[in-house]
């Protein structure tokens, strides 16, 4: 049963996944990678990993796919082409993924024993609960020190954003009196 | 009072006859009746909801603005929204003339999906709930930031300067709107330590004055404030109706769609109306749970009422708050929008977050 989501969830991420590379339009590429990262998101669930499931369609599917969709549309008009991939470049491509292809398939030959017999966990490794005990505890077993490291990176990232765009906002102002319309 | 869980059936009787019948070990089949059970069950239930709310809508501005509105189609108007939604059936979907074929058609599908994921979490009564999620909230968040897609691919979709600038602002305004959403919904996780919506609502039992609006001085009901405000936003709806708004847009990211798939869009506006006031019923009301005052002869009678009766109640009290607000208050200009938001809506739920941490760290909670 398992397997066989497995199967329908990963033919449905290398199927969307090579549209994304492949279709012409650019919107429908974003689209596709939207639901080639749902089919990720359904991995995950598989896995018991609850909590990254989640985060990934929040934040992936609900942030930055949407972030990709705006920059498609500040920057192309609608009807506009990819350029097509030339041959050369396709070569190359196929010689990359075969090797990164054989590097996966060497690392998991190698460690299948010890891959499979864990497979499917059912132990509650990646509910939330878990996840948060694990994030917020003080004690050597906990991540707590790492957890506030990033969310000391994440403020600064935010104020820097904020400085960049109040600079530009600032600019434009002296330019024109009118107000910026979204 | 403590409720039993597992006293109430979580199954269906196909589905209990189906295990009976192929051996208790044939779990697929009677789990794929179950599901589908529960989809057409939420079918239907979107179905009479969205035509109660448009009934609604029509009659609650109508008062609001000295009009008796629909009158003709039955008792008092009651069958105007059938009739409507049949006249919307058989109209013709135009698409217009180099417009892009499968976004155009894909668009109008992204919300309603959305709309049916949030509902299959929604605990509607003890058991009936299609699936309790661990993460309910985080899930809550997750996908109403999906819908957003809908609305952007179809003013892109439509080949439309109206869409175009209604599509992008509907979704600058989601965006925005959304983190306000989640700030006023993780204050909820932080009182009760719950993030699954049958817990939170369990978290709530006792009297009306354990339910998180009263539980938690001040930073619960500012809680609720802020999330009913910033969710009537997020569902695009007035005073802050800015992606539609007529005067300027025609019908903004709309404009372009006709009969069925303009009814899909419509019809997941409403839902997201009606999802948003179950979610306030739920996180800030205590949910289906039966208000208890603390008088014995007052509180045997309520808890008689069935508990989905009491969470229909709650949601379609919280409704009647956006009808009102939607149509006493001028819509606002874009700048205005956001700078509400962004000035004064996000700081006032950062910092109620921030107090609410404080109650539960003094244990200041009643």
């Amino acid at each position: 049963m398992i397997d066989t989501l497995f199967i329908i969830l990963s033919l449905m991420i290398i199927f969307f996944a090579t549209l994304v590379v492949t279709l012409p339009n650019i919107l429908h590429c974003a689209l596709a990678l939207m639901a080639s990262l749902f089919g990720s998101a359904g991995l995950y669930i598989l896995l018991n990993a609850e909590m990254t499931a989640l985060a990934q369609v929040a934040v992936y599917i609900g942030g930055v796919v949407i972030f990709i969709i705006f920059a498609i549309f500040l920057t192309t008009r609608m009807g506009e082409k990819t350029t097509p991939s030339s041959l050369p470049k396709i070569g190359w491509g196929l010689v990359l993924s075969s090797f990164a292809f054989a590097g996966f398939y060497g690392f998991y030959a190698k460690y299948l024993n010890s891959v499979s017999t864990t497979g499917y966990s059912t132990a509650e490794d990646g509910s939330m609960s878990a996840v948060g005990k694990i994030l917020l505890n003080t004690g050597s077993e906990g991540l707590i020190i790492p957890f506030e490291i990033v969310s000391v990176l994440l403020l600064m990232t935010v104020i820097g954003a904020v400085v960049i765009a109040r600079a530009e906002t600032k600019a434009l102002n002296c330019d024109s009196e009118s107000q910026e319309n979204i | 009072m403590e409720i039993d869980i597992n006293k109430y059936p979580t199954t269906n009787a196909i589905g209990d006859y189906v295990r009976q019948l192929m051996g208790v070990e044939h779990k697929l089949l009677a789990t794929v009746i179950d599901y589908s059970m529960a989809a057409l069950g939420l079918v239907i239930f979107v179905s009479i909801t969205a035509l109660f709310l448009v009934y609604a809508e029509r009659k609650v501005c109508a008062h609001f603005q000295a009009r008796l509105g629909p009158m003709r189609v039955g008792y008092h108007g009651i069958l105007q929204a059938l009739a409507d939604g049949v006249k919307l059936f058989f109209k013709e979907g135009l698409r217009p003339k180099d417009s892009d074929a499968v976004v155009f058609y894909l668009a109008p599908m992204i919300p309603m999906m959305a709309t049916f994921l949030i509902l299959s979490i929604l605990p509607f009564d003890h058991h009936l709930q299609v699936t309790d999620l661990d993460g309910g909230i985080l899930f809550v968040i997750a996908i109403s930031g999906f819908s957003t897609f809908g609305l952007l691919t179809a003013g892109w979709a439509s080949n439309n300067k109206y869409s175009m600038i209604g599509s992008m602002r509907a979704a600058a305004q989601m965006i925005s709107y959304e983190i306000s959403v989640a700030l006023s919904l993780l204050l909820v996780v932080l009182l009760s330590g719950e993030t699954s919506l049958m817990k939170i609502v369990y978290s709530q039992q006792g009297t009306v004055a354990d339910w998180w609006i009263f539980k938690a001085p001040v930073a619960g009901f500012l809680g609720a404030v802020v999330f009913t405000i910033s969710s009537i936003a997020e569902t695009n709806r007035g005073p802050f109706d800015m992606a539609e708004a007529e005067s300027e847009l025609t019908a903004g990211f709309h404009t372009e769609y006709s009969g069925i798939t303009f009814s899909m869009f419509f019809l997941a506006e409403f839902m997201a109306m009606f999802i948003a006031s179950a979610l306030v019923a739920t996180c800030f009301l205590g949910g289906f749970l039966a208000p208890q005052f603390g008088v014995d002869a007052l509180d045997s009678l309520l808890i008689l009422v069935p508990g989905f009766v009491w969470f229909l109640i709650k949601a379609y009290a919280v409704i009647f708050v956006f009808m009102w607000i939607r149509w006493t208050f001028p819509r606002l200009r874009v700048d205005q929008l956001m700078a509400f938001e962004w000035k004064f809506l996000l700081p006032v739920a950062l910092l109620n977050l921030v107090f609410g941490a404080v109650l539960v760290a003094m244990g200041w909670i009643l």
